[in-house]
């Protein structure tokens, strides 16, 4: 069918609007069920109907437009999540050669009374806040209903998250990542009592996924064009992020500890590429390491452990495929990232080493 | 030295006051269930009313409060020719468009008014709150205080909550607003609104002081359903609730949410909730995406 979807453009915008073909298959009133992905509007409604789904984006819609408009709006984001996730998806199978499990986007599921204008993965077991609905065993993406117009856009447009594929790539890459390196080591827990939290590597894999998929290191450069481009929560992959902004033991700094794996990564692709390899390589080589990563059994605690490591992380990059791995080696250094010790001793080592930096 | 013991600056600082200062304020009146009941009446002593210079008699206080700060009148302030200055000669010139037309939800400027139960009943936070919340999501956030007395404590928390753009009733001429005829308050009230729309705000709030009650408040709220698209009740507790919805639907002005002090306590707020079929919202809800969904047209309908 003919939906219609934002298509990356490399911009600062959510991309150029096009119809694309899609191979779903409508269930319900605000329901899409693809191969790979399932995507669900949970605030209700009949969003969906006719042969073709091709909607108005509606500037985002939002609490503040037309009924209809807000329609078009729901409607266009069950449609542009769909492609973007199912996107991320296949390309992700096919560089892993076996396709991942099947994955559920609920959209507008944790919208009241406070409004959302974020993305989560989750799996089953606590959460906090908890979820509304029992979570799949294979993992769900949760986007939210939106919370806020585009700062500083000629235009105004409601951020509703689904418009926004950046938003859809991070979340797809969270569950890229739970069926690979497995970073909280999920595989080996209680199907009921999974860990949905994030460490630095999961993230900054998911922005770099993005970075992939979206062609640009500025992943969030429509939504957060107001904050300055050198500002971490910009987020923007750039080889200024080194491990001496690493703030360990932080767990609520994994989004920016993240952005200095996702940049490194950004780096090392670049030097691939410069040295004359093919980005396919280097992504097949991201994907496998991430499974070598996420292979091994042990303890839950110390594998857990150990995947947190960008020293660990970059070693399994470097034997899934040797060729490229002097290159790689070679652009990890300079982001401070080398293949051993662990991530307060690689912060230490490029402190000692450098001119100082005023970090935080 | 009394109640005041500090006066607003021409910068908000509150100057701590020492016996014998030489200080400028304004004459007016003021009314506050939980502080002073105080008027102009001109002669050789005064006191102090308002920590923000409003300069008066007291006749009546709160058991909870001292005894207001005396002041020795000087003299009046003149002009070059001799005349007293008033507040009405820095009063801001009224917008042109100033009309009682309400304009559509969703086609331009919203506008909600924030009404109390009584005096400290949470009313600035909940406007606070608003604020934020616009803010945040975007809008260009606009603040009123329609009445009251004057001093800068409501106009920093709004700036601080994320106001673009701030008036109050000095800004038109009044000290303070007790005593003024209603007809010259509800116009203010439009040349706030408007004002605000022309300085650029698209998600307006109007708070007006003190309860329901108040003879002045009373009179405003009547004509709420012409100047906003709804009102947020703030009130302590839901016997105040179901008595402020009451009171206001029968002027015909929307009530869209129930807020203030009630929200600290989850038991009262769900007496509240109960009691009125309203959603109680905290200002921390608010601030956090609640007050873009009161600006909705499925609740403006309401």
């Amino acid at each position: 069918m003919r939906v219609a979807a934002y298509l990356p453009d490399g911009g600062t915008g959510p991309g150029r609007l096009a119809e694309v073909e899609l191979d779903a298959t409508v269930v319900g009133p605000a329901e899409l069920v693809l191969p790979e992905v399932t995507v669900c509007d949970e605030r209700g409604g009949e969003l969906l109907h006719g042969a073709d789904l091709v909607y108005d984006p509606a500037a985002g819609g939002g609490p503040l437009a037309a009924a209809e408009a807000e329609r078009q709006a729901r409607a266009f984001g069950l449609t542009n999540a769909a492609y973007h996730a199912q996107r991320a998806l296949r390309s992700a199978a096919a560089l892993l050669e076996t396709p991942l499990p099947h994955l559920l986007v609920r959209i507008g599921a944790h919208s009241s009374p406070t409004r959302w204008g974020g993305g989560h993965y989750r799996l089953p077991g606590a959460a906090n806040p908890p979820e509304p609905h029992p979570v799949a065993p294979t993992g769900e993406v949760h986007l939210g209903s939106g919370r806020a117009f585009v700062l500083g856009s000629a235009t105004p447009y409601f951020h509703a998250p689904a418009h926004n594929p950046a938003i859809v790539y991070h979340e797809v890459g969270h569950h890229i990542c739970r069926h690979t390196a497995d970073f909280r080591v999920n595989r080996l827990r209680p199907p009921d009592a999974q860990h949905s939290g994030k460490v630095a590597l999961d993230e900054g894999t998911a922005d770099f996924l993005t970075a992939l998929l979206l062609g640009t290191p500025d992943i969030y450069g429509w939504h957060r064009a107001h904050i300055p481009e050198w500002d971490p929560r910009r987020r923007k992959l750039d080889a200024r992020w080194t491990m001496a902004f690493l703030r360990p033991k932080s767990s609520g700094h994994a989004h920016a500890n993240g952005t200095i794996w996702a940049s490194a990564l950004w780096s090392a692709r670049a030097r691939v590429l410069a040295e004359g390899g093919d980005s396919e390589r280097f992504n097949r080589m991201l994907l496998g390491g991430l499974s070598g990563l996420g292979g091994s059994d042990g303890p839950v605690r110390e594998e857990q452990d150990r995947r947190n490591r960008f020293s660990e992380s970059l070693r399994e990059l470097l034997t899934a495929d040797p060729v490229l791995a002097p290159a790689v080696l070679a652009a990890m250094a300079d982001h401070g990232i080398h293949s051993q010790g662990s991530n307060a001793e690689l912060r230490a080592r490029i402190r000692s080493t450098s001119t100082p930096v005023v970090t935080t | 030295m009394g109640g005041h013991e500090r006066l607003e600056d021409a910068h908000g600082r509150g100057v701590r006051l020492h016996k014998g200062d030489l200080v400028v304020g304004a004459c007016g009146n003021r009314y506050a269930t939980d502080f002073y009941e105080g008027y102009h009446r001109p002669g050789p002593r005064a006191h102090l009313l308002t920590a923000g210079g409003v300069i008066g008699t007291a006749v009546s206080w709160h058991t909870s409060c001292l005894a207001p700060t005396e002041l020795e009148i000087v003299g009046a302030l003149t002009n070059e020719d001799n005349l007293p200055l008033s507040l009405e000669h820095f009063a801001r010139p009224r917008p042109a468009a100033a009309s009682a037309e309400l304009p559509e939800p969703g086609a331009g400027a919203h506008a909600i008014a924030v009404v109390g139960s009584s005096m400290n009943s949470g009313k600035t936070t909940t406007a606070a709150g608003l604020i934020s919340g616009w803010a945040r999501a975007g809008l260009v956030a606009g603040a009123a205080k329609v009445t009251g007395s004057g001093s800068g404590k409501d106009r920093w928390t709004y700036i601080d909550a994320g106001a673009a753009h701030v008036v109050d009733f000095l800004d038109f001429g009044m000290s303070s607003t007790f005593g003024y005829p209603t007809d010259r308050l509800r116009s203010t009230m439009i040349a706030m609104r408007d004002t605000l729309v022309h300085d650029g705000a698209n998600a307006i709030v109007l708070e007006i002081a003190d309860g329901l009650l108040q003879d002045e408040t009373r009179l405003l709220t009547a004509s709420l359903s012409a100047v906003c698209h709804g009102t947020v009740l703030a009130v302590g507790d839901a016997l105040a609730a179901r008595a402020g919805v009451d009171l206001l639907r029968s002027t015909g002005v929307p009530v869209l949410a129930v807020s203030g002090l009630v929200t600290a306590s989850p038991l009262a707020a769900r007496e509240a909730a109960a009691v009125t079929g309203l959603p109680v919202l905290s200002p921390a809800q608010l601030a956090e995406g609640a007050a873009l969904d009161l600006l909705a047209d499925h609740a403006l309908a309401q």
